[in-house]
C-alpha cells in the first residue's frame, strides 16, 4: 500500500468545515495510537500537528470539552498516516474509539439492547457532536437488519470507514452477536445527500 | 444554559472522569464492566495484568471468552439475574496465553429505574490458595494414613504387651500356688 501524507492544503480545507465534538473522541484515538505504536508514535503525531499547524494542544485535551471535529478528523488521518493503516485498520480504529472512550463506557445504558440503541441513537450522537444528525430509517428485527442514516457530516471519505467501525462495535455489544456485517450503501462523497449504513446480523 | 454554566459542568465531568479512571486503574483487583448482554465494556489495569488481555482486544468480547465452564457460567448468570448480586462464585479463567487459573468472582447488577443497565464483575486469583489447600489436604491425608498405621501398630503392640502382662500375672499366680503347695508339703 502506498503511504499518503496529509498536506497543508488538505488540512486547511478540512479545518474550514464547522462542527464540534467531545474531546473524549480525540483521547480515544490517542489511546489507540499509543497502544498500537507506543509513545514514539504519539511523539510523531505531535510533530506532524506542529508541522501542519493544526490548532490543538494534545496535552490538554479534556474528555467532556468540545473541540472542532475537523481537528479530530485530522488526527484520525494522521494516525492512519503514522501507523500506515489500510481501510481495515481505520475500521478497527473506529471500533477502538467505542472501546476506549470513558464517556462511551458511562453511556453503556444505551447498550441495553439493540432496540434501545436504535431508539436512542440520535440522543447518543448529540452527546458527542453539536452538529449533524443520526437517524434510524429502517429496522426489521425479524429479518435482522437496520439502516442508519448520518446527515450533515462531510469531512473526509475515510471517516465513513471509521464510523462504520464504530457503529459495528456498538451493534456487536448491543446485539450480543459477533456475526454482524456493516456496509456503507450511500455516501456524501459519492454524490448522495447523506451517509447510509446497512447493518445485518445472524 | 449559559456558556459559563456549561463550562462549569464540563469541568466537573472532566474531573469526575479523571477520578473514576484513576480509581479504576489504581485498584489491585481485576474489575470489569459488562453490558446487559454480558459483553465486556471496560477493564482495569489489574485485569490486563492478570489475564494478559489488552483492553483493546478484550473490550467488546463476550464474557464467555474468559470462562470456559459454560454451564457453570450460565447458572451464575441466571442466578445473578434473580439475585442481582453474587459473591464467592468460583470459576476457571483462561488467560490470553491459554493458562487456566481459578478465580473467586463477585458480581453486581447496575440498576437504574428498576432496569438492569449492566453488570460489574471483580475477581481474585485463588490458584495459589487452591494449590496450597490441595497440598495441605494431601498432606493431611498422608499424615492421617500414617497415624492410622501407627495406631494399628500400637494396638498390636498393646495387645502383645497386655498378653505378656496377663501371662506374667498368670505365672505369678502359679508360682504363688506352687509355693503354697510346697509350704504345705514341708509342714507335713
Amino acid at each position: 500500500m502506498e503511504k499518503t501524507y496529509l498536506t497543508k492544503e488538505e488540512v486547511a480545507k478540512i479545518l474550514s468545515i464547522p462542527g464540534n465534538v467531545r474531546g473524549t473522541s480525540i483521547l480515544a484515538d490517542l489511546e489507540y495510537l499509543k497502544k498500537k505504536g507506543g509513545e514514539e508514535a504519539v511523539e510523531k503525531l505531535k510533530e506532524r500537528i506542529k508541522e501542519l499547524e493544526i490548532p490543538i494542544d494534545l496535552e490538554n485535551v479534556k474528555h467532556a470539552n468540545m473541540y472542532p471535529e475537523a481537528v479530530s478528523v485530522l488526527i484520525v488521518l494522521l494516525i492512519k498516516e503514522i501507523l500506515n493503516l489500510d481501510e481495515k485498520g481505520v475500521f478497527e480504529m473506529g471500533g477502538a474509539a467505542m472501546k476506549l472512550s470513558p464517556i462511551t463506557k458511562i453511556l453503556t445504558k444505551f447498550f441495553l439492547s439493540f432496540d434501545a440503541v436504535l431508539k436512542r441513537a440520535s440522543e447518543y450522537w448529540k452527546t458527542y457532536f453539536d452538529f449533524g444528525e443520526l437517524e434510524i430509517v429502517d429496522y426489521d428485527k425479524e429479518k435482522k437488519y437496520a439502516i442508519v442514516r448520518l446527515k450533515g457530516y462531510k469531512f473526509h471519505p475515510l471517516l465513513c470507514v471509521y464510523h462504520a467501525g464504530y457503529f459495528y462495535q456498538v451493534a456487536r455489544v448491543a446485539l450480543g452477536s459477533p456475526k454482524i456485517t456493516v456496509e456503507e450503501r450511500k455516501c456524501t462523497f459519492r454524490g448522495d445527500p447523506f451517509d447510509e449504513f446497512y447493518f445485518s446480523w445472524e | 444554559m449559559k456558556e459559563e454554566e456549561i463550562k462549569k459542568y464540563q469541568d466537573e465531568l472532566n474531573e469526575l472522569i479523571d477520578y473514576i479512571n484513576g480509581l479504576f486503574n489504581f485498584l489491585p483487583i481485576p474489575i470489569c464492566d459488562l453490558s446487559s448482554t454480558f459483553f465486556i465494556i471496560q477493564v482495569n489495569k489489574a485485569f490486563e495484568n492478570l489475564t494478559g488481555f489488552d483492553s483493546l482486544e478484550i473490550t467488546g468480547e463476550n464474557i464467555e471468552k474468559l470462562f470456559p465452564e459454560k454451564e457453570k457460567l450460565k447458572k451464575i448468570i441466571s442466578l445473578l439475574q434473580k439475585e442481582r448480586e453474587l459473591q464467592n462464585q468460583e470459576l476457571i479463567l483462561t488467560k490470553k496465553n491459554g493458562e487456566e487459573i481459578i478465580v473467586n468472582t463477585f458480581w453486581a447488577a447496575r440498576i437504574k429505574k428498576e432496569e438492569v443497565e449492566g453488570f460489574l464483575l471483580a475477581f481474585i486469583d485463588i490458584t495459589l490458595l487452591k494449590k496450597i489447600q490441595k497440598e495441605m489436604e494431601e498432606e493431611i491425608k498422608l499424615k492421617t494414613k500414617d497415624l492410622r498405621e501407627k495406631i494399628i501398630e500400637l494396638e498390636k503392640f498393646q495387645k502383645i504387651a497386655i498378653g505378656r502382662e496377663l501371662k506374667m500375672i498368670e505365672l505369678k499366680e502359679e508360682i504363688k500356688k506352687l509355693k503354697e503347695e510346697l509350704e504345705k508339703l514341708k509342714s507335713k
